[in-house]
């Protein structure tokens, strides 16, 4: 039996983006539905696949372990112009997205990541400018609880402080990368975490649990633990998880979408949901993919917003270069996370000829799986020192780079791989460029550099060039002055659609070697206002 | 529901852990020769002191019981699991160095692998650094910032 559900606002996908501009809507009174396909996950779930993890001896036990096909919807990639470059997603689908096993990353866009194409004719510009965006930066950063320190030389101009102060720089920070980033001429400088250091709208500070994927003090920011408590016990809010949206259907004219044709992922029960107002915040793979299966309804032929051709174009991403050293020495302990970064190479670079890149590091004894390094480098004369590879560990240490791409990708349905519920999964063609390959071949020329001013002795090769994609899948649904530059217009509004917007990364012209989420959460904030005055 | 409600709700399903440690422990008297010498093999390359065998026990409780980690080694490699446990004396634990040169090719491969998965797991990697355990919530926050002992 179909059930139906009216509201004011239908927004499919709970993750940050969606949590976050449930709250605001909420907050005016209106009707607001927020579906999401995965489930509300509880602290005893959390809880037990913390312990699980332990028990298996499964450091990569995550939240959609035990799902099911119909809960984590499957994907394809293939490679791209004879590319061996084979995308895959590190998503997570339930209350809280892909922001349940964050590490909270709280960096900002630098004002050329706007306008790349004016200024240096790679990838496009945003409809938006640097000084338009910054304010809701701000607010954003406020709403997380982002704990940060004005000390980044690089960052553009922002108008007002972090909500509290950074962390502590760790030892291995103050006393080894970051006098080595110093000898090279390069600043560290801290690293903006959505982790607080001390208590924060009823948030405990960080306890240095050094577990951060299911944070057992509950500081790092997630949406269930932060904004889907503030929905509950609001009679004008419905928070559906296990519901997943097939299709968005528009009226006969094609200007104004309907209704959300959804299906319980427990049962296949069909629900439609009839709304004012529709926002898709289903990240940046299945928010094109909605889009496009939703082709058809009200002379829609090639998906909705898609009159320019541009749903699924310019998908992006970034790579994840690394490399480990061995110190020589104690690389000190940690929170369990990097307590500074560098944006110096998002900055000192031309940018027409080469990408940029942000960088940090820490002991590799808490993230990166170092037994091969160790093992290879213990190993001597025929003679595997099995003492010496449990003395390498402590010395151990791992530089990683997060690096922009030109967004060259292409995400279209792949009709030879369906899902669960017969639908086709999104297909991705991810293809790097020349351009896209320069800051990790400069990352490897810089690699013994800075293995020497840290004074290390052994350095591993550089992880490989197509390596690490798959965590911030962006760029296919972008907002654009123009239909055929984007599929959203800079109010995030549809082009051709009254009633339909998007939020998520997937509305990004370009992203710059920042992670996403402070930027979609100040998307989200700005929706949200945009709203409550086209509903005022 | 309030933040020390749900911290308490997390806590209260965590302080369970050792349960499961004693649920893999109890599966050892069903180990099959493969499984026995693999362990032994595991105590051998591992970084647990004989001071420490509880724990190195209970550590080789839960490899064998894990599929995913010990489908790596059993049961095709049985037998050369068996020959390169001989190698080692009964009781071995967290030897010093192994000359590889005298070693099959398989035993050596399958030695080398076995190190390297060891020493990967962020259990091991934090034992070895003299790390509290790792989603052990340390509370005092200065610890990190300290040069190292």
């Amino acid at each position: 039996m179909t059930q139906e559900i009216t509201a004011d606002y239908c927004i499919a996908g709970a993750g940050p983006a969606g949590a976050v501009l449930a709250t605001k809507l909420a907050a005016t009174g209106k009707r607001v539905v927020l579906v999401d396909q995965g489930p509300h996950y509880s602290e005893a779930d959390r809880s037990a696949k913390l312990r699980r993890g332990v028990d298996t001896l499964n450091d990569y036990a995550d939240y959609n372990d035990d799902e099911s096909s119909a809960t984590v919807t499957p994907y394809s990639s293939a490679p791209a112009e004879g590319q061996v470059v084979d995308w895959m997603a590190w998503r997570q689908f339930g209350i809280g997205g892909t922001a349940l096993h964050f590490e909270a990353i709280m960096g900002r866009p630098i004002a050329d990541d706007l306008r790349m194409r004016a200024l240096y004719g790679v990838g496009r510009d945003w409809p938006i400018r640097y000084s338009e965006l910054e304010p809701w930066l701000l607010r954003a950063e406020q709403e997380v609880g982002v704990a940060g320190n004005d000390d980044n030389p690089y960052a553009s101009p922002r108008s007002g402080p972090f909500p509290m102060q950074g962390h502590a720089f760790s030892y291995f920070d103050r006393e080894i990368f970051g006098p080595a980033m110093q000898r090279l001429g390069i600043t560290a400088h801290t690293c903006p975490r959505g982790i607080p250091t001390e208590p924060y709208r009823g948030r405990s500070e960080c306890l240095a649990c050094r577990a951060c994927k299911f944070c057992p003090s509950g500081a790092r920011y997630s949406p269930d633990r932060v904004h889907i408590p503030m929905l509950e016990g609001r009679d004008n809010v419905t928070v559906l998880p296990g519901v997943s949206v097939r299709r968005l259907e528009t009226n006969a004219a094609g200007d104004r979408v309907t209704v959300a044709h959804a299906l319980r992922v427990e049962d296949r029960s069909e629900l439609v949901i009839r709304a004012q107002n529709f926002v898709v915040a289903l990240g940046g793979v299945e928010t094109p993919r909605l889009l496009l299966l939703s082709a058809g309804s009200g002379g829609h032929g090639g998906g909705l917003g898609n009159m320019g051709g541009q749903v699924g174009q310019h998908f992006s991403d970034h790579v994840h270069p690394y490399f480990t050293v061995d110190l020589g020495r104690h690389a000190g302990s940690r929170l369990g996370f990097e307590t500074v970064a560098t944006d110096h190479f998002r900055v000192n670079v031309n940018r027409r000829e080469e990408n940029t890149f942000w960088m940090l590091a820490s002991p590799a004894m808490d993230w990166f799986p170092v037994g091969v390094e160790a093992s290879t480098w213990a190993t001597q004369n025929g003679t595997l020192s099995l003492a010496g590879v449990r003395e390498s560990i402590p010395r151990m240490a791992t530089v990683s780079g997060m690096v922009e791409l030109g967004g060259n990708g292409v995400l279209e349905l792949d009709p030879d791989k369906l899902d669960a519920f017969g639908s086709p999964v999104a297909k991705v063609r991810m293809t790097l460029t020349d351009w896209d390959r320069r800051a990790q071949a400069r990352m490897g020329e810089l690699a013994p550099q800075i293995a020497e001013a840290m004074g290390a002795a052994n350095v591993s090769e550089i992880s490989p060039p197509e390596g690490g994609l798959g965590y911030h899948p962006s760029g296919a649904t972008a907002m654009a002055a123009l239909p055929d530059a984007g599929v959203c217009d800079p109010d995030l509004k549809v082009f051709g659609l009254d009633n339909l917007h998007l939020v998520s990364n997937s509305v990004f012209p370009h992203m710059g070697a920042n992670p996403p989420t402070l930027t979609i959460i100040a998307l989200a904030l700005r929706l949200a206002e945009h709203l409550e005055g086209r509903a005022s | 529901m309030s933040y020390e409600l749900r911290r308490r709700e997390f806590i209260q399903v965590l302080v369970s852990l050792p349960l499961g440690y004693a649920a893999a422990a109890c599966a050892v008297e069903r180990r099959t020769p493969g499984q026995t010498a693999l362990g032994k093999l595991v105590l051998a390359v591992g970084p647990w002191p004989a001071e420490d065998g509880a724990r190195a026990d209970e550590f080789v409780g839960r490899f064998l019981a894990a599929d995913h980690v010990v489908g790596l080694y059993l049961p095709e490699s049985s037998s050369t699991i068996l020959s390169l446990a001989r190698r080692f004396a009964d009781g071995a634990m967290a030897v010093g160095e192994v000359d590889l040169g005298p070693l099959p090719d398989g035993e050596r491969e399958l030695l080398v692998q076995l190190t390297q998965q060891i020493y990967s797991l962020v259990e091991v990697r934090f034992y070895v650094s003299s790390e509290p355990r790792w989603g052990e919530c340390l509370g005092e926050r200065t610890r990190y910032v300290q040069p190292p002992a």
